[in-house]
């Protein structure tokens, strides 16, 4: 049975466009369900993202919607009327972008007009204005192959915007594209949302991307796997607050990302902890279920020095934006690097503004030996995980610790290859702080012996 | 079973359906697979009325006018240079045919139909 939590409907969400009815899905003799009881609702207005890994359903509930195939249980209704074929409503932008290779950019995106009764000069028009709106102007007669990734997924979103679809599918649409391009079509796409651009009245987005679904929705239902099934409905971040990262953003991203790294527990008793946990006053490292270490960013400890030294030449003050301009950096890469520098203290992110703390300032006066001290000492305060690995080292006779047990034990806490890039950036640091060595190798890490650590903060 | 499923959900989403599901996504999408078996077809169709043009049985001959009768009789009759023409013309319809013909369709669905 899927739970459902019902929360209140978003601000301004009005007439139900499209719900399913615990509808269920399965395939094969054995009728191996795919899709377990599964009820949706889809207002006027809302911006609805099904979250989930791999297998749970979510793409199958989405064509399930849409009409492509039908339910094997229940029942899908489109302004309370049950659904029997192809959904009219709807429009998909597809994963895979699903152009015709035949067809130039123009005759792809009039496509979907061909059934409209339209006049060929009409038909013209609108898809030359939809191509203008998503950015395709002077690629009309390119051929799909010609185009990059994400270009031909822009063709993908000027052939569904042009049919003024009631209410627009996105099967993982930004998946198949770099992150950067990813990130800038999504905006753009944000952007005619927000400002009524379009005149489509709901949108329903199937993502496995956690960042993706926060940034986007009203509304957040994360699926379960084996079989699908709906673990939980989540309220998305306030709209005023979607578009920039920051703490809304964060805390939502990290609460979603501890029900999905722990499939096995209730979602529900879940978010309670979390709730609890935030109303102390610290949390707490080593709790129950909780992930023992934090998510250490994909820094370099090079960037991340150079990045404390930078911030102190230029007055110890910088806002995201600049610093992401004159640094020459992706907003993706230069916010890693804040979290980097917050995490460890030395800087203070406030109102997109980053400011040197006073520890920063040290660090960025002190000499090379100094600098590493003073790393070594806040980096065993502040990062979990190390602190834990020279404990280990510490501890071990031989003064070491088989990298593998490490992994491993990340592997509890993230995905392997996560794991790996946890494991690889704490080595990193581990060894400017010369705290520790590693042997690649071997697969063995050592305490580093000029350094024995007197003690450590528990 | 050649036709990409994300192709068929487009279709059926923006309803391209009836002669226009042929023209635009159907037909298309087999082109290459089309053209291979015309080749094939026409290759085995031509042999086999080359092969019928030139019927001996029980000592009863049986034959039409044809590029194969000729060449058959020629090889019955030991008419070597009459069986080398025939040979060569028919090599030369084979080349022709391949170049006006199949290799100019290969080469449309290959910068066309191609799907990747």
């Amino acid at each position: 049975m899927a739970i459902l939590t019902t929360l209140p409907s978003a601000p301004g969400a009005g007439e139900v466009l499209l719900a399913a009815e615990d509808v269920k899905k399965y395939y094969g003799d054995d009728r191996s369900p795919v899709l377990e009881q599964v009820s949706v609702e889809l207002r006027d207005g809302e911006f609805v993202a099904l979250l989930g890994p791999s297998g749970s359903g979510k793409s199958t509930l989405l064509r399930i919607l849409a009409g492509l195939m039908p339910p094997s249980e229940g029942r899908v209704l489109v302004h309370g009327e049950p659904l029997g074929g192809p959904n009219a409503q709807v429009a998909i932008v597809f994963q895979s972008f699903a152009l015709f290779p035949w067809l130039t950019v123009l005759d792809n995106v009039e496509l979907g007009l061909l059934a409209t009764g339209l006049s060929p000069a009409e038909r013209r028009a609108r898809a030359e204005q939809a191509i203008d709106m998503i950015g395709l102007a002077g690629y009309e007669e390119a051929f799909p192959k010609e185009l990059s990734g994400g270009m031909k997924q822009r063709v993908g979103f000027a052939r569904a915007l042009v049919v003024h679809p009631e209410v627009l599918f996105m099967d993982e649409p930004f998946s198949a594209l770099d992150v950067l391009t990813g990130e800038n079509l999504r905006q753009e796409l944000q952007e005619l949302w927000a400002q009524h651009s379009i005149p489509t009245r709901a949108v329903l987005i199937v993502t496995h991307n956690i960042e993706e679904a926060v940034a986007l929705a009203d509304r957040i239902l994360v699926f379960g796997a084996n079989p699908g099934h709906i673990r939980v409905e989540l309220k998305g971040v306030p709209a005023a607050e979607r578009h920039v990262k920051g703490p809304a953003r964060a805390q939502l991203v990290e609460t979603i990302y501890q029900i999905m790294t722990n499939p096995e527990l209730d979602a529900a008793e879940l978010m309670q902890q979390r709730s609890l946990a935030a109303r102390g006053s610290e949390p707490k490292t080593g709790g129950s279920r909780a992930r023992r270490y934090q998510t250490l960013p994909d820094v370099s400890i090079d960037d991340l020095t150079g990045f404390v030294q930078y911030l102190a030449t230029v007055g110890g003050r910088g806002n995201v934006h600049e610093l992401s301009r004159d640094l020459q950096m992706r907003a993706d890469d230069l916010m890693a690097l804040v979290e980097a520098t917050d995490l460890l203290g030395l800087v203070d992110l406030q109102n997109r503004h980053v400011l040197l703390t006073p520890v920063g300032q040290r660090f960025a006066d002190a000499d090379l030996d100094g600098e590493k001290a003073l790393f070594r000492q806040i980096a065993l305060e502040q990062i979990s995980l190390l602190r834990y690995i020279v404990r280990e080292l510490e501890t071990s006779p031989t003064h070491t610790l088989e990298a593998e047990r490490v992994t491993d034990d990340l592997e509890h806490s993230f995905s392997s290859e996560e794991a790996r890039r946890q494991f690889e950036t704490v080595i990193d640091w581990g060894r400017y702080a010369e705290l520790l060595t590693y042997d690649d190798s071997s697969g063995e890490l050592r305490l580093d012996e000029e350094h024995r650590v007197p003690e450590l903060p528990s | 079973m050649s036709i990409p499923s994300d192709l068929r959900e487009a279709a059926v989403v923006y309803q391209v359906t009836g002669w226009r599901r042929w023209r635009t996504l159907i037909l298309p999408a087999i082109f290459p697979y089309l053209v291979t078996g015309m080749i094939t077809a026409t290759g085995g169709a031509w042999n086999a009325s080359i092969v019928s043009e030139y019927v001996s049985y029980k000592g009863h001959k049986v034959m039409t006018l044809g590029l194969g009768s000729l060449i058959a009789d020629a090889a019955d009759r030991a008419d070597f240079r009459l069986l080398l023409a025939g040979t060569l013309v028919m090599a030369a319809i084979v080349i022709t045919g391949n170049r006006v013909v199949w290799r100019r369709l290969y080469a449309l669905a290959e910068a066309r139909f191609r799907l990747d």
